[in-house]
């Protein structure tokens, strides 16, 4: 299983990437990402005045020869970052050739791969019907890093995902300490928004990874029918409707897709989100370097 | 608005069945997809791009709808009243009846008058009125005038007929007319009931005023030397009571008061004595009663004034013959076993046969052993059958058979012959003719009996004498043809070799001389029947009257007439055939144009 998800020649583009994170989080000890506190690292950050108690070997002798005051010289802390990545598991993944389903699988292992390159630690959820199940135990190493994959690929598609209900019922959603991607389709009426804006409330960075197949960009429906959607319940449910598919209304499609693509886009730039749309029909290694790279996911 | 081809509108029928086919059409495909949300998206975009799509199919439906039954209009084709010149053609009944008084005090006819001035005076400028007065005869009254005087005057100087009404011929000079004028319009005013009047309008005249008439005089002979005269008294239109009268030369002598019931008739019998039945010059019946039409209220009778008649009788046993012609007292006789110049020659000799030309004005050949040029015999039929008169029409029969009433006259062997196209079948016993006449290049009669007197009970019957006096009115016709004649027939007088001048006395009181016609003998003139009433026929040597009747079915409210025309020159070659044709086209048409709009819509969502 972990084969289809991800292969060697993929992993071997991902060398020398990492994530783009902008903002200084908080995170545990002992990882590489710089941190909001000072600390032990390298890195210079600061001076601050000597007060009686500071540890005489940290005043820095050269700014007191220049100065003739008393400063200590302050250093970042680096700390190892938690991403965790909400994969859509309602019916509608399931669609498309390569399902959306698959592709969502692999961004996100691709993406735990980035994260335990850069010695952060990645946790997967799966958001089904109302609930964010945990996929595996958070994973901070390549070799376990390769053992999740198995857990990552059964996971399964259906029913319909409320992501508004599921998201803040993630188990260990964390606080700023690192990078949230929501990966999902966005093909919904439900208020997914707010799920979004509830992952911003933990102070954490927000990425969104929209997933589509080519037929739902571009459908090849014509003439008299009832549309069925896949996530409906029944057949009165209000998602199943008659319609008659023509010109004019594949035109009409056309425009409802690229303005839901500018909704999502104006809702993200407002929120200094990032967000690309990937094809299922796609490499892998293109919605990396075309998608993600571009969108300054990753760097 | 009317329709020229009303059938047309029978492609209505295509709309529930284009409705049917909506309602049967495949119903919507299911079609699974991830998420309907876009689609749902689309919907302000479509309502945006064109709100009208979203009716679109209603669009189409109503479309297909408006072209069915924009064919069926088409294909019916309406006729719209215009405002364009408009060239009336009026056809007014100019028959007897519409001389009926209404309750107006004015007759039918003055009344149509009246409502075809009014029309005239009605149209504007530019309209013609053209008036056909269908009496006996069509005749054209004013042609396409616009003037109301002219056409009021010309109206006044055409009386009404006493005939019958010959719309039939007025609607052919209403046919011409609208070859020539295609928006014509052709009003009839008529009192006769018109069952179907395609693209022409009918006013009727016919208000239900009320008529008792007299018709079917017939008069009888009685063994006692008397007559019965009876004629069908009727009240049309009502139960009424009616008082008959009848008078012999003008005086009454016997009246009756028959209760009638609405168009039933009922005979009414008169008996006139044989002291009466010999003197009398003439008789009537006649109605006292105030109904709407007079003019048959009265029927009058002439006794017949036959003309000598001198019979020469070959015959070896003259026994009824000799009893016959002298019952019929009509001259002197003569029985010989020769011929000679008599009116009448009787051949009843097995041996006798014509010998030379006929001279005398009839010959009857009774069971000839040699048969006359043209009758070749064929045997002998022993089977016994009834005498009968011949189905087929002619005058000779008609001349021949005269009163006879042919009933239970047997005929128990006769000569099977067959007979040349010359000859008329008098009368016939099964298939087999055994009366044979024919009329001779000189004009005398030759008749051929095939059987034996001895064969039959003709001679003892009062057949037998009808028979006789038949064939002597045949050698000697009587100055005048028929005593009782209908308005619109033609009287024959024959006149005798000594005839200086005829003089024809009218009803009206007018006196005109008979003058020799191309067509008729001789010794032949022909009086036209145009009044009803007395006619009275003078020759200096003879003196006799005839009664004019008016027609009988001028007394009564008419059958049902059918009339049609088509309206217009152009529709006037168009077959059923074409007709047919062109609805196919139309129908085709439509199909066409509803697969075009399927296709148009279905393009357009394509492209």
């Amino acid at each position: 299983m972990a084969k289809e998800l991800i292969d060697d020649k993929t992993i071997a583009l991902l060398d020398g990437r990492d994530f783009s994170i902008r903002s200084l989080m908080e995170g545990l000890f002992g990882g590489n990402r710089r941190s909001a506190y000072y600390g032990s690292s390298m890195e210079f950050a600061d001076y601050r005045p000597y007060i009686p108690g500071d540890d005489p070997r940290r005043i820095d002798w050269n700014l007191y020869g220049r100065t003739d005051g008393l400063f200590l010289k302050l250093f970042t802390d680096e700390r190892r970052q938690h991403h965790r990545v909400y994969i859509d598991g309602s019916a509608s993944m399931a669609w498309g050739k390569p399902e959306k389903h698959l592709t969502a699988l692999r961004l996100a292992a691709l993406l735990g791969y980035l994260a335990v390159s850069g010695s952060d630690r990645v946790s997967w959820y799966a958001l089904e019907r109302d609930e964010c199940r945990r996929v595996t135990e958070p994973v901070s190493t390549r070799e376990s890093w390769v053992l999740a994959l198995d857990g990552l690929g059964a996971l399964t598609c259906g029913g319909d995902t409320r992501m508004d209900v599921s998201v803040p019922r993630c188990p260990d959603p964390g606080y700023k300490d690192g990078i949230s991607f929501l990966i999902s389709d966005f093909l919904t009426d439900r208020d997914w928004k707010s799920a979004v804006d509830w992952l911003l409330s933990r102070e954490r960075e927000v990425c969104l990874i929209r997933v589509l197949s080519p037929d739902e960009t571009a459908p090849e429906l014509r003439g008299k029918l009832r549309l069925r959607d896949i996530e409906a319940t029944g057949e009165d449910d209000e998602r199943n409707f008659r319609m008659h598919i023509g010109k004019q209304r594949l035109r009409a499609y056309a425009e409802a897709c690229a303005w839901l693509e500018r909704d999502i886009r104006t809702f993200c730039d407002a929120r200094q989100i990032r967000f690309f749309t990937c094809m299922t029909d796609e490499p892998v290694a293109k919605i990396l370097f075309d998608g993600a790279v571009r969108s300054e996911m990753v760097r | 608005m009317s329709f020229q081809n009303p059938a047309g509108l029978w492609l209505l029928l295509g709309i529930p069945v284009l409705v049917v086919i909506w309602l049967l059409r495949p119903m919507n495909e299911n079609r699974r997809v991830s998420s309907s949300y876009i689609w749902r998206l689309s919907e302000r975009f479509m309502k945006r791009r064109m709100p009208l799509t979203q009716i679109g199919r209603w669009l189409v439906f109503a479309l297909q709808l408006l072209i069915v039954a924009g064919g069926a209009f088409l294909a019916a084709r309406p006729v719209l009243a215009q405002e364009a010149r408009v060239d009336y053609f009026v056809i007014l009944d100019a028959s007897a009846s519409m001389r009926t008084v209404t309750e107006s005090g004015k007759t039918r006819y003055e009344a149509a008058m009246e409502m075809i001035l009014d029309l005239a005076k009605e149209t504007g400028k530019g309209h013609t009125v053209t008036v056909v007065a269908a009496g006996e005869e069509a005749r054209t009254v004013v042609s396409e005038s616009s003037s109301g005087r002219e056409i009021s005057d010309a109206l006044a100087a055409f009386p009404c007929g006493w005939g019958r009404s010959s719309l039939s011929g007025a609607m052919t000079l209403a046919q011409l007319f609208c070859y020539e004028h295609p928006e014509a319009q052709v009003i009839v005013y008529t009192d006769q009931k018109v069952e179907k009047a395609e693209n022409l309008t009918v006013v009727p005249m016919d208000g239900g005023e009320w008529n008792v008439s007299l018709t079917n005089l017939g008069v009888t002979r009685e063994s006692d030397g008397g007559c019965t005269l009876e004629a069908d008294l009727t009240s049309w239109g009502r139960d009424a009571a009616a008082a008959v009268g009848l008078s012999l030369d003008g005086r009454l002598t016997d009246a009756v008061n028959v209760n009638l019931r609405a168009d039933a008739p009922v005979r009414v019998r008169f008996s006139v004595p044989a002291q009466d039945a010999d003197r009398i010059l003439s008789a009537s019946i006649f109605i006292e009663s105030e109904d709407a039409f007079e003019a048959d209220n009265e029927l009058v009778v002439f006794p017949d004034n036959e003309r000598p008649c001198d019979t020469l009788l070959v015959s070896e046993t003259p026994f009824w013959f000799e009893n016959a012609l002298n019952a019929l007292d009509r001259g002197q006789v003569l029985v010989s076993t020769t011929q000679g110049g008599c009116d009448l020659v009787i051949l009843d000799s097995p041996g006798s046969a014509q010998s030379e030309s006929p001279s005398a004005g009839a010959y009857l050949f009774i069971a000839p052993d040699k048969m006359p040029e043209g009758i070749e015999a064929k045997g002998i039929s022993e089977k016994t059958g009834q005498l009968s008169a011949s189905a087929a029409d002619s005058v000779m029969k008609d001349r021949l058979l005269r009163l006879m009433k042919l009933g239970g006259i047997s005929v128990a062997q006769h000569t099977v012959a067959r007979a040349s196209d010359e000859w008329t079948t008098v009368c016939s016993v099964g298939s087999d003719p055994v009366l044979l006449a024919r009329t001779e290049e000189n004009g005398t009669t030759t008749a051929v009996l095939l059987f034996d007197l001895h064969d039959s009970n003709l001679p003892l019957t009062t057949d037998f004498l009808y028979l006789i006096r038949n064939l002597m009115n045949t050698a000697v016709p009587s100055l005048i043809e028929k005593r009782l004649t209908e308005v619109g027939s033609t009287q024959r007088v024959t006149l005798s070799p000594t005839t200086e001048f005829v003089r024809v006395t009218a009803p009206d009181g007018s006196v005109s001389q008979l003058e020799s016609e191309e067509g008729t003998g001789e010794g032949e003139r022909t009086l036209k029947i145009t009044l009803p009433g007395v006619y009275t026929v003078e020759t200096g040597e003879e003196e006799t009257g005839f009664f004019a009747a008016v027609p009988e079915e001028e007394s009564r409210p008419q059958s049902v007439s059918s009339l049609s025309l088509t309206a217009n020159g152009a529709a006037e070659e168009e077959t059923p055939e074409t007709a047919k044709r062109g609805l196919g086209r139309i129908a085709a048409a439509v199909l066409l144009l509803l697969l075009l709009s399927e296709w148009g819509i279905w393009l357009y969502e394509q492209v």
